[in-house]
């Protein structure tokens, strides 16, 4: 019987020792995050005012800890009040786009010693900040005297004049930079024993994603270009444009020399296409469609289309390019439908038809000046020819229920009788 | 001597008149544009004939007396005769023109009017797609 009270007083003591152990600083990081910075830096931009490790001064005149979210004695939002929760995804380009945008050199933070945290806590309050349901980065967006006042998702402006600095032996991609001026201790960012967040980050919660480990502190001048010509997914955009580089437009051509497919060829020939007329280099846009047209494929009607109206408007030097390539887009018009298919249609007949009109004009007029048993049958082969291709292009009018007038004209004046352009 | 020269006058100019009316009475014809120059490029053709008949391109005239149908027939042109003629040129719109021949000073001008194409409906702005791979069924 007296070993009942020692066994029990052991009992006890073993449980209140667990229970010490388990109170660990990391079980309340949520309460009291080890770093200011409500996305995990250790230093930041907040509304311009400098976030750092160091004791801040409260309302009332009171020193406070950095990490603090709320003063003391006002129980104002602090400069770490956070609406943010999780990593802002680092990418050196947010710095870049800053620089023009700042007048003055952005005052850069010089890294701070490792916080001296206790073991297992630091970097903890990552991604399981407080900050609840808010989204977004630092970056100055968030006004610290309305601090409840949700903000919005889009990404903040980019011209807080932050740069951006990192330990040069830390090799992990960083989470974006959005804005402001960040360090981030290397044993934070390398992950240490940092336990992993408590509480799924909200939905909204952009994945973090791998970036280039960036090995100069001072940001490039120039905006970083992708190199090469491999992913032409993301050469679209510029193509669009008409904004690819010379270099990339010499590694587009290059591929398409060098691609085995007819698959491969088509694809990059029409990134090159897009960016010739987007940039408006017409000459090397007509260039490039002939080629497509010519070696790589002549199946897709909008290029035919396209390029048989813009032929059209070149004279009646390109007449005949004009119905050889209304003819063939002509050909594959089942691909097109609806009233894209009546109103491309309907202006090829026309085009077609038109084409011929000028070359027998042409014709007329050469015959006249110099006649020949050649000319004369130039003559009549270019009126025979306008006289069938006004003719369907009357009968395609007068099917989709347009204007016919033109048409008939243009029929009766090669044919020289009615009765031939209405089928009599 | 005296009687005989009138004799001979009389003789030569009844057998002109006889050949003139045998190849019937010019007529001619004159295609201008809307600015009146001669249209070089145009083309006469009576409605049964097989043939065109170009107009000079000095001037745009064509002058004629008779035609010969597509039946082999000839058609004479001769005082108080219907005529119907069509007349085209490429860029133009056709026209016909119905004359009565007279005895003397045929000649019709004929103004033809431009052809004008249909405004294009301004899709040279269309987008060429870029080439994607189909997905799978």
């Amino acid at each position: 019987m007296k070993r009942l009270p020692l066994m029990l007083a052991l009992v006890a003591g073993g449980l209140m020792s667990g229970s010490a152990l388990a109170a660990g600083w990391a079980d309340f990081e949520n309460t009291f995050p080890v770093f200011p910075c409500q996305d995990g830096w250790s230093a930041c931009l907040v509304g311009g005012s400098h976030v750092t490790p160091d004791l801040r001064d409260g309302d009332g005149g009171m020193k406070r800890g950095a990490a603090h979210r709320l003063d003391w004695s006002s129980l104002d939002a602090t400069d770490a009040f956070s609406p943010f929760v999780t990593l802002s995804e680092y990418t050196g380009d947010a710095v870049v786009e800053a620089e023009p945008e700042v007048p003055d050199e952005p005052e850069e933070i010089e890294p701070p010693p490792p916080p001296v945290a206790s073991s297992g806590n630091d970097g903890g309050s990552s991604g399981s900040d407080d900050g609840g349901s808010y989204s977004g980065s630092s970056g100055g967006t968030t006004d610290n005297a309305d601090p409840v006042e949700p903000v919005d998702n889009t990404p903040p402006p980019s011209d807080n004049g932050a740069s951006m600095v990192r330990p040069k032996n830390d090799t992990t991609p960083p989470p974006a930079n959005t804005g402001g001026s960040m360090v981030r201790p290397s044993n934070l960012a390398a992950g240490g024993n940092t336990p992993p967040p408590t509480e799924a980050p909200p939905e909204e919660a952009p994945p973090e994603e791998a970036a280039p480990p960036v090995a100069e502190v001072t940001p490039p001048t120039t905006p970083a270009e992708p190199e090469g010509c491999e992913n032409l997914t993301m050469l679209e955009p510029a193509a669009m444009l008409g904004r690819l580089t010379d270099g990339q437009v010499a590694c587009l051509e290059a591929s398409l020399a060098a691609a085995d497919s007819q698959t491969g060829k088509d694809k990059l020939s029409r990134v090159l296409m897009a960016n010739a007329w987007s940039k408006g280099d017409k000459k090397t846009w007509e260039k490039l469609v002939k080629r497509h047209l010519d070696e790589i494929d002549q199946s897709d009607p909008d290029i035919c289309y396209k390029y048989a109206m813009y032929l059209s408007k070149k004279g009646v030097g390109r007449s005949q390019g004009v119905i050889r390539w209304a003819d063939v887009a002509l050909e594959n018009k089942t691909r097109w439908s609806g009233s894209t298919y009546t109103s491309r249609v309907y202006n090829l007949y026309k085009l077609r038809a038109a084409a011929s009109q000028q070359i027998w004009q042409a014709s007329e007029q050469k015959h006249a000046t110099s006649p020949t048993d050649e000319t004369k049958d130039a003559v009549e082969k270019s009126r025979n020819q306008t006289k069938v291709y006004s003719r369907e292009w009357f009968e395609y009018a007068k099917e989709a229920g347009k204007d016919t007038t033109k048409a008939l004209q243009l029929c009766i004046s090669a044919a020289g009788t009615k009765d031939y352009c209405e089928g009599l | 001597m005296r009687n005989l020269i009138p004799v001979l006058l009389a003789s030569v100019v009844m057998s002109s008149t006889a050949f003139a009316q045998d190849d019937g009475i010019p007529v001619t014809v004159q295609v201008l544009d809307m600015q009146g120059e001669p249209i070089k490029t145009a083309t006469i053709r009576h409605p049964e004939e097989a043939e065109r008949h170009r107009v000079n391109s000095a001037n745009g005239e064509w002058v004629e007396s008779i035609l010969y149908l597509q039946d082999g027939s000839e058609f004479k042109f001769t005082k108080g005769k219907e005529l119907k003629l069509e007349i085209s040129a490429p860029g133009y719109i056709n026209q016909t023109v119905e004359y009565t021949v007279r005895k003397r000073k045929n000649r019709i001008p004929v103004i033809l009017q431009e052809m004008e194409m249909p405004e294009d409906d301004g899709e040279l702005d269309i987008t060429i797609q870029f080439g994607r791979d189909k997905p799978r069924d």
